[in-house]
């Protein structure tokens, strides 16, 4: 027993159990042609490896000789095995060596088996025994067909060389190493093991004619090679679990979130029709988890309304997006608001259409617009939000009906369209400068706006202004008011009170109709006289023209007196337009109390008169304020008659802040109960016996649309005091009314 | 009566200027001795009871009541007999009149006749025309 026969039979059992594995690979992996070759050449080198150690076993050289020759034909497609296995895992060595080698050393099996004892001997003569390695070592005549068998082995060497080169050039890292490390292994052990055949079979050398351990090496080589692959599959196998698990993991953490964010997950197959919904979507929908609902079911779900909105939505473009809003009907038969998004995107490429999204309960939010929306368009007053460009964002109910447009006109359109002509060239450069400087305020102090109707009327506006920051754009907020009907009241009530004011004045007449009664007689009185002397004089008998002269200059200088107090009693009854013009308050006091004198002095009232002088002057209408003054006048001379001594009536005038002035009218009479400082502004709320108690009311009026105020205080002392203020002529003017 | 004619002074009070001128005028050219004053204090201070005369009083006049008046003629002794006369001719005119112990209220404007006559009346028929 020598260590041959324990290494060939290893070899032999390593050989056919690579080939068995590598059989098995190729099994299941049919599309790797080169695992079946590796795996039918491990099958053939144990099989050389077995016939090889039967030949070193041999008793006799015919023995011997026959062994060798069977060693050929497995040899030779071990050969051709080699070569397939080069190409076919490298794609590389040109085919037509490959076809040269193959063909020679299938061409040697003649020789192999016609002449001689085999390929190589032509005849064994002897086989010796040395001590080393102990088997059978033959010596003899060699056989000339041996050069075909050489010829194979070189242009093997060149194939694998070739392929070797190829492969270097044209392959990248990965590939070039295994090729280097197959071709050139496979190169040497051939050339080594050519050379060693023909040394031995020419006698140079004494040793066994095997070619086993150079293939075994050579097997253990590929096997490496192949089986990198199956490391590299393993890898990737585990990579794939690796990833899988990953995959796995954030599905999970998906499902979690969409849990969390009750976003109901779904797929709509548009060919079969079929639908499929996360937990989520299926509990959106009112479904038990994991029941299925196709189209139509789903269909009959959706508000009768909505059903055209969601269909019509799926009509887009792979790669599109699906969005649209429906409503659920739900079982207990209220209604919830479903926001669905998808995208629209093929199962796989080329097949038909399918849609995956997500759809989400959008109830609370419609709910909190749907109110949002009844606030807005429930508000009595017009509104528009513009944005940055003036375009119209939004527009409620009421701004339909004051401009005449449908919503659907407004939105989109530029506010501009809504401003009459003359105004709209600077209505745009307005809006820039509101941008510029984005406060809540009344646009154009609320005086002299218009707006325009879809009709082309023009419409007076009062307009708010709100600047409003939605996500970082700038909107304005318009308040409007058609304010037509408030004007035309206004001017209503200026009617009213204009009449009202004259027929106080002329009640207010009445009232002082003794003093007027004085003011007329007194020069008529004088005329008479002077007139009734004259004739006296000239009825003399000696007439006296001086004094006649005399009496008609009196009567003319006395007349024109008389016709003046005509003329401030004709000014007093006149019904006229209010006439505004600027006035000097110290003079329509002095008037009033030159008009009310005799009264006043019937009535034992002293009157005080404290006349601030560089009083601003103030626009107003004379004849009202000498009516608002005369009847303050009367009124205090009124609340002194009770009394004994010490009646006394101060009118002063001074300046007030604004600039305005104020005039005050004080008597020292009892005073008016704190209760009634307001109520006797009150329309027949009087103190006196007579008149009709319109007086106090319709001067507060008068006072009012001169833009300023009219109150009582008390005075600390005794009596009451009556003021009222007048904006000064160049203070701002009051608003129109 | 001429004789007495050139003594009845007639005191006339009134504050308006063109009235107690056209009333001294007229007086003069009807042959009596008109003595105007502005207010009834400056004629209190001069006035003397005197058989031949009477006072024309306006009543319509600041700082002097009817009562005042009466107090003050009194005070002095004067018994000379009043003719009120005013502008206005209302119910509160003639009740201060009243008050007054005027013998006449004669409303502005006064025609001359009805003067002289009222004059001619209170002074106890003392002038003719």
């Amino acid at each position: 027993m020598t260590w041959i026969d324990i290494a060939w039979p290893m070899m032999v059992a390593a050989s056919l159990t690579l080939g068995l594995i590598h059989l098995r690979i190729w099994f299941r992996q049919r599309t790797q042609p080169a695992q079946l070759m590796f795996s039918l050449a491990a099958m053939c080198v144990g099989t050389l490896a077995a016939v090889e150690l039967l030949a070193m076993r041999a008793e006799t050289p015919p023995q011997y000789a026959t062994m060798v020759r069977w060693t050929q034909p497995i040899f030779a497609s071990l050969f051709v095995l080699l070569v397939l296995f080069v190409r076919e895992r490298f794609h590389a060595g040109r085919p037509w060596l490959a076809v040269a080698a193959c063909t020679l050393r299938l061409a040697s099996l003649l020789p192999n088996f016609l002449t001689g004892a085999n390929l190589h001997f032509r005849n064994i003569v002897e086989l010796a025994r040395p001590e080393f390695p102990g088997n059978a070592v033959p010596a003899g005549d060699p056989n000339p067909w041996m050069v075909l068998a050489l010829l194979s082995d070189l242009l093997l060497v060149i194939f694998l060389l070739d392929a070797m080169v190829t492969a270097w050039r044209h392959g990248n890292a990965d590939q070039r190493r295994p090729a280097i490390l197959v071709c050139g292994s496979m190169a040497v052990f051939v050339f080594f093991f050519g050379a060693w055949t023909a040394l031995v079979v020419l006698g140079a050398v004494q040793g066994p004619l095997t070619v086993t351990v150079a293939f075994f090496a050579m097997l253990l080589v590929m096997s490496h090679e192949l089986g990198g692959d199956a490391m590299i599959a393993l890898q990737l196998a585990q990579q794939l679990a690796d990833s899988e698990s990953k995959l796995r993991v954030s599905e999970q953490r998906m499902r979690l979130a969409a849990q969390a964010a009750e976003l109901g997950m779904w797929t709509w197959d548009l060919e079969t029709n079929e639908t499929w919904f996360t937990e989520t979507g299926n509990a959106l929908l009112g479904l038990e988890p994991g029941a299925l609902l196709g189209l139509e079911r789903f269909l009959e779900r959706v508000h009768p309304e909505d059903r055209t909105a969601v269909l019509r939505a799926q009509d887009v473009a792979p790669g599109g997006e699906y969005a649209c809003e429906y409503r659920l009907l739900q079982p207990d038969g209220g209604v919830r608001w479903i926001a669905a998004k998808g995208r629209v995107d093929h199962a796989r490429p080329g097949t038909h259409r399918l849609i995956r999204g997500m759809i989400l309960d959008v109830t609370a939010w419609r709910q909190a617009e749907e109110r949002f929306r009844l606030v807005v368009d429930g508000a009595p007053i017009a509104m528009l939000m513009v944005d940055g460009d003036g375009r119209i964002a939004l527009a409620n109910a009421q701004a339909e009906s004051v401009f005449g447009y449908s919503r659907a006109e407004l939105l989109g359109q530029c506010i501009d369209m809504l401003v009459p002509k003359h105004p709209r060239e600077r209505h745009a450069g307005n809006r820039a400068k509101f941008a510029a400087n984005p406060q809540a305020r009344a646009m154009g102090m609320r005086r002299h706006l218009f707006g325009r109707r879809k009709d082309g009327s023009k419409i007076p506006v009062e307009i708010d202004l709100n600047p409003i920051l939605v996500a970082d754009t700038l909107y304005v907020l318009a308040s409007i008011v058609d304010i037509s009907e408030r004007l035309r009241i206004e001017r209503e009530a200026a009617v009213q009170r204009d009449e009202l004011a004259h027929l106080s004045r002329v009640a207010l007449l009445g009232e002082i109709s003794g003093s007027l009664a004085h003011e007329l007689n007194q020069p008529l009185t004088a005329i008479l006289s002077n007139a009734q002397a004259a004739l006296r004089f000239l009825g003399r008998e000696s007439p006296d023209l001086g004094e006649v002269r005399e009496s008609l200059v009196r009567i003319v200088e006395i007349d024109k007196r008389a016709s003046e107090v005509i003329r401030r009693l004709r000014a007093m009854l006149r019904k006229e337009h209010i006439n505004h013009q600027e006035l000097e308050i110290n003079e329509i006091v002095e008037d009033v109390l030159r008009l009310i004198n005799s009264d006043v002095a019937n009535r034992n009232v002293t009157v005080i008169l404290e006349l601030a002088s560089d009083l601003p002057t103030i626009r107003g209408d004379r004849i009202q304020l000498q009516q608002v003054l005369l009847n303050l006048v009367i009124n205090a001379c009124d609340a002194m008659d009770e009394m004994g001594a010490g009646r006394t009536l101060t009118v002063r005038t001074r300046c007030a802040p604004g600039p305005a002035i104020e005039v005050s009218v004080s008597d020292t009479g009892c005073g008016i109960p704190p209760e009634n400082l307001e109520r006797i502004f009150t329309p027949f709320v009087t103190s006196k016996t007579e008149g009709m108690g319109i007086g106090l009311a319709v001067c507060r009026a008068l006072i009012r649309a001169h833009g300023g105020n009219l109150w009582a205080t008390n005075n600390p002392s005794r009596g009451a005091t009556l003021h009222f203020v007048l904006p000064s002529a160049h203070a701002d003017p009051p608003d129109p009314a | 009566m001429a004789k007495a004619a050139g003594t009845v002074i007639v005191y006339i009070i009134d504050d308006d200027d063109s009235v107690r001128d056209a009333f001294a005028r007229l007086l003069r050219a009807a042959g009596l001795i008109p003595r105007p004053y502005g207010s009834a204090e400056r004629f209190l201070e001069e006035v003397s009871d005197s058989p031949h005369a009477c006072i024309v009083l306006d009543i319509t006049m600041p700082h002097m009541t009817g009562p005042e008046v009466q107090v003050r003629l009194n005070d002095r002794h004067v018994a000379l007999p009043v003719i009120t006369v005013s502008a206005r001719d209302d119910e509160e005119t003639r009740a201060w009149a009243r008050s007054l112990g005027a013998r006449m209220f004669l409303r502005k404007p006064i025609d001359d006749q009805a003067l002289l006559d009222a004059i001619n009346w209170v002074t106890g028929g003392s002038y003719g025309q």
